[in-house]
């Protein structure tokens, strides 16, 4: 049970949605933007977050849709998991969407909440990460499209207010070859040790990590560094994890030199896999 | 934009019936139907989405319902166990002995009843996708699937 109270806001629109931000704030209620719920009701049940206003998006239509051109795949930030696993038009995407929690969870988790949530795996913001992504945010100010490689790092860096409306990846990252792996400790449904999204795309591979450090990674010096090894995958892999920065996690489910050597094999696979491609 | 605090009264459809609910509006789902409606077929176990105890279905398709809030209920159909009643699913979990101590079952009936929904005759693979999300911690899961196997085999 959520002990306390709250108050909830259904806007129709991204515009609304903003400006409901801004009069949540001026009334002192701390608001937060709810999506799927699934960390957010959680945490507050147990008191780890105390939300005063909730500003629901789910109901926005704009926000549940995926658009199709010719350049880009766009996707809303209120689209499930579940949909993205059955109909994202984009394999990466849908390996990495339908790997998060169980089946019936991911009817309630969306791509907006998963990219923005607390927890540090984010996974499906990784295969925007290789194909050179961009988000789309609405803000006090309009709405800003920017590329992930600006507005990323360690998380998305919203200002407050703000909002994720989509998330878009060009058709020619989409249609490349790809490689996915997950590692857990303990079966399926757990938090990843690893998780990783590959792209052959440029005559490299763009590769992008999770559950490796604190937050989702893509080291552009790591995949230069595969790039510039030459040699037998073994070799390349272990150029990779050698230039990647200190801070691999350590923790109750594995040790960062376990981290650093499981690594090391699936980049190894992905080049030995993806080879052909680049 | 619609607003909702303190105390608001909303209407909610339970198993095809209409029903008007007293909330607050950091009420999940969960708790609305058990303290609220008496529907306490919806079971409470771990309440941080993780056992599918509280398994009902939205529009259809299963969610948990300690990690719902109830105002996402609204101008949508809930299915609960309730619903359910002598259904060909709940009938077959009697028949394979698909239960023990009955906890965990109104969960995974609901689960498994959506999933046939989908897929009458589901793979080996496609049915363990569906019902990972479903602990259960006395029966095992061989009666389960031989339950839901055997209500699939009289849907078809």
């Amino acid at each position: 049970m959520i002990s306390y109270d709250i108050v909830y806001l259904r806007p129709d629109s991204v515009a609304e949605a903003v400006a409901a931000w801004q009069q949540a704030c001026e009334e002192g209620l701390q608001p937060a933007f709810l999506s799927g719920g699934s960390e957010l009701l959680t945490a507050a049940r147990e008191n780890r977050s105390r939300p005063g206003a909730l500003i629901d998006l789910k109901r926005i239509d704009e926000l549940g849709a995926i658009v199709q051109t010719d350049e880009a795949l766009c996707y809303g930030s209120s689209v499930t998991l579940t949909r993205l696993c059955q109909q994202s038009g984009f394999q990466l995407l849908s390996q990495a969407a339908g790997r998060v929690a169980d089946r019936t969870v991911r009817n309630s988790i969306t791509l907006g909440g998963n990219v923005c949530g607390m927890l540090p795996y984010r996974e499906t913001l990784l295969p925007f990460l290789v194909a050179d992504g961009s988000a789309s945010i609405a803000g006090p100010d309009g709405t800003r499209s920017e590329p992930l490689a600006r507005v990323f790092n360690k998380r998305l860096r919203l200002q407050s207010g703000e909002l994720l409306v989509s998330l878009a990846a060009p058709q020619s990252a989409v249609g490349a070859a790809s490689f996915y792996r997950r590692r857990e400790r303990d079966g399926r449904i757990d938090y990843p040790l690893l998780t990783l999204c590959a792209v052959a795309a440029d005559s490299t591979l763009r590769i992008a990590v999770s559950g490796v450090y604190a937050y989702p990674l893509r080291s552009l010096e790591a995949e230069s560094a595969l790039q510039a090894a030459g040699g037998d995958p073994d070799r390349r892999a272990a150029a990779f994890v050698e230039a990647l920065a200190e801070g691999v996690r350590s923790d109750m489910r594995a040790a960062a030199d376990y981290r650093r050597e499981l690594l090391r094999q699936v980049v190894a696979e992905a080049i030995r896999e993806l080879e052909g491609s680049v | 934009m619609k607003r909702y605090q303190g105390l608001c009264e909303i209407g909610l459809t339970i198993n095809g019936r209409a029903r008007r609910v007293t909330l607050r509006p950091a009420d999940t789902l969960l708790r609305t139907l058990r303290d609220t409606l008496g529907l306490v077929g919806t079971k409470m176990g771990c309440e941080n989405g993780d056992c599918g105890a509280c398994t009902v279905l939205l529009d259809g398709l299963p969610v948990k319902s300690c990690i719902t809030l109830t105002l996402d209920a609204e101008g949508r159909e809930v299915t609960t166990i309730e619903g359910l009643r002598d259904s060909v699913i709940q009938q077959a979990f009697v028949e394979a002995y698909g239960f023990q101590c009955g906890f965990c079952t109104p969960g995974v009936i609901l689960n498994a009843y959506a999933l046939l929904n989908h897929d009458n005759n589901p793979s080996a693979e496609t049915m363990r996708s569906w019902m990972e999300s479903n602990l259960c911690r006395c029966t095992g899961y061989e009666p389960i699937e031989n339950a839901i196997k055997l209500a699939a085999s009289k849907l078809r």
